[in-house]
């Protein structure tokens, strides 16, 4: 299939799960009642900026698995994997548990990117050679030694404030501030798009080793470093917006690239739909399925991303 | 073009003594060279280094006099090429055309397309190496040896002055094989080739100069059938040799 034709279906698919996270909610809100008084009714409003944030988190989290897993050479990897899910969680739990969530709106998901960000340059400090596995393997001791005193931090506090931190780790695109934190995220997703666009061929070659992209022309260490580092940079930002928002980073990317296979040319616009508009659904069943207390997003994506992806397992590219 | 190594010492981390201590070559159009030794002799970290990717601990690897590892990979890539023995199965499967395209250097980065000349240089490499029929088939469907002439294509694609294949034919059948020595010598006269390989009779037959690599030197280099002899195999391999002619050829055979 041709590619413009392949992000055709792609963008049909976002636009209509765009559209349905408008519409649907855990309120019914009839059409004629959208515009209020020559404005937008203040709970579509909130399902607009609700919509738009699971798509930016959802393309975000798909562009940054779908490197990860082609840098790697691994289906199992995913956007946390330098520290981000751990250092994030230590740093918004620090903020919950430690008195600062008091300090504003803002302080929560500061300090969540700031453990991210500390997390995975810790990794990329700690390891010297820096190829793809030894990063991984880095990536893993820091998210768990992470992880270990998110756990401390979690024994010595109170059962209200354990629940703030329990929420925050499910995951959620609710209560993201348009301006602050999702028009930022929007243009670093951009940008980042934009970037691995221009550098497809060299993605592309990365996924056969390092040094046969050495050999084809690639500066195959130092790509490798700035792909990890934009990809967990991407995941970093996410993560201190709507928390850790599993099998989005893993399942997309995989199941995009067993469809459709070839260049990653091909294929990243899509993973970036793709992702937008599974976030965009999870919400929305979310949000239906269990209008009064809303089940976390990070749920919904695992319980309807693992059937998705055990048939999937089955299919293979066409041709092959 | 010239490719020329000095006195490369290099030591694989970890380990205390040098794998290569001292070796010396040149790579030129015009020829041929075989380099042979016994297994983890060196020979593919040697290419390696010859290549760029890996740093000497002293010596130095020079490409038309600039250090090979300092050259725009993209201006490197278009004088030397590299056919590595072992290629990471990629998690994306591509197919013949796909993989062999990706050799092209100066394709258009956003749309992919290649230019009309690309595009005959492509089906051109893909004939050469009896791959056309094979072009729409996705590479993890193809036998070891297919996908050996398929990397083999993707460094031949861009038209390199220098070429280092490391074991071209160790998993080609003797009709590849065959094919494939008939091609190198083809390209001799304006490409520097370095083959390395097990193969004895490989260096026999298509090498004008061999190499071999024994305790992190060379220990013999000239005409191959002056220097792969019983007596200069033995100490190199470990085990007694057989040479003879047959038809006019010198064969040598392990006892």
């Amino acid at each position: 299939m041709k590619t413009a034709r392949i992000i055709l279906i792609y963008l049909a698919a976002a636009l209509a799960a765009a559209v349905c996270g408008v519409l649907f909610g855990a309120a019914r809100i009839p059409l004629s009642e959208f515009i209020q008084d020559g404005a937008l009714s203040p709970i579509v409003e909130l399902r607009i900026v609700r919509t738009a944030a699971a798509a930016v988190v959802g393309a975000s989290l798909a562009v940054s698995g779908l490197i990860f897993q082609a840098v790697l050479r691994n289906s199992l990897a995913e956007p946390y994997l330098l520290g981000v899910s751990g250092g994030a969680g230590l740093g918004a739990a620090g903020a919950i548990l430690l008195g600062f969530g008091a300090w504003g709106f803002m302080s929560v998901p500061l300090f969540a990117l700031l453990g991210a960000v500390t997390a995975n340059l810790l990794v990329f400090a700690a390891v010297r050679r820096r190829t793809a596995e030894e990063l991984l393997l880095g990536g893993v001791m820091i998210g768990t030694l992470a992880s270990s005193l998110l756990m401390v931090l979690i024994t010595f506090s109170h059962s209200r404030d354990m629940a703030g931190v329990v929420w925050w780790m499910l995951g959620s695109v609710q209560n993201i501030d348009p301006a602050r934190q999702l028009a930022p995220a929007a243009i670093l997703l951009c940008a980042a798009t934009a970037f691995l666009l221009f550098r497809s061929g060299d993605v592309d070659l990365l996924t056969f080793g390092p040094e046969y992209a050495w050999n084809h022309g690639v500066n195959a260490r130092l790509m490798t470093v700035v792909l990890l580092a934009l990809a967990s940079l991407l995941a970093a930002v996410t993560v201190s917006m709507a928390g850790i928002i599993g099998f989005c980073g893993l399942v997309v990317p995989h199941v995009v690239r067993r469809l459709h296979g070839g260049s990653h040319r091909k294929i990243l616009i899509p993973a970036a739909l793709a992702g937008a508009a599974f976030l965009m659904l999870a919400d929305i069943l979310g949000r239906v399925v269990s209008p009064v207390r809303e089940l976390p997003v990070g749920m919904v994506t695992a319980a309807v991303g693992c059937p998705v992806f055990l048939w999937l397992l089955n299919r293979s590219r066409a041709g092959s | 073009m010239k490719l020329t190594a000095e006195e490369l010492v290099y030591t694989h981390p970890g380990m205390r003594e040098p794998l290569l201590n001292g070796v010396s070559l040149e790579i030129a159009p015009g020829r041929i060279a075989a380099l042979l030794g016994r297994n983890g002799s060196g020979k593919s970290t040697l290419v390696r280094l010859l290549s760029g990717y890996l740093k000497p601990d002293s010596g130095s690897v020079t490409l038309d006099g600039r250090p090979v590892s300092e050259w725009p990979p993209a201006e490197r890539v278009r004088r030397l090429a590299v056919v590595q023995q072992h290629v990471a199965v990629p998690l994306t499967d591509y197919t013949v055309r796909e993989t062999v395209a990706m050799g092209l250097v100066g394709v258009s980065r956003l749309s992919g397309s290649l230019s009309p000349e690309q595009s005959d240089c492509l089906n051109h490499t893909l004939e050469l190496l009896d791959l056309t029929e094979l072009s729409d088939r996705l590479c993890g469907t193809l036998s070891g040896g297919e996908r050996q002439r398929v990397f083999t294509a993707a460094a031949l694609v861009r038209s390199p002055g220098l070429l280092l294949l490391d074991e071209p034919t160790s998993a080609a059948d003797p009709a590849v094989t065959r094919k494939i020595v008939s091609l190198l010598r083809r390209l001799a006269p304006e490409v520097g080739i370095l083959v390395v390989t097990h193969d004895l009779q490989l260096a026999l037959d298509c090498a004008g100069y061999a190499m071999l690599l024994h305790d992190g030197r060379i220990a013999a280099a000239g005409n191959p059938a002056e220097i792969l002899t019983p007596e200069t195999l033995m100490p190199v391999y470990g085990c007694p040799f057989r040479r003879f002619d047959c038809a006019g050829r010198p064969v040598i055979l392990p006892e």
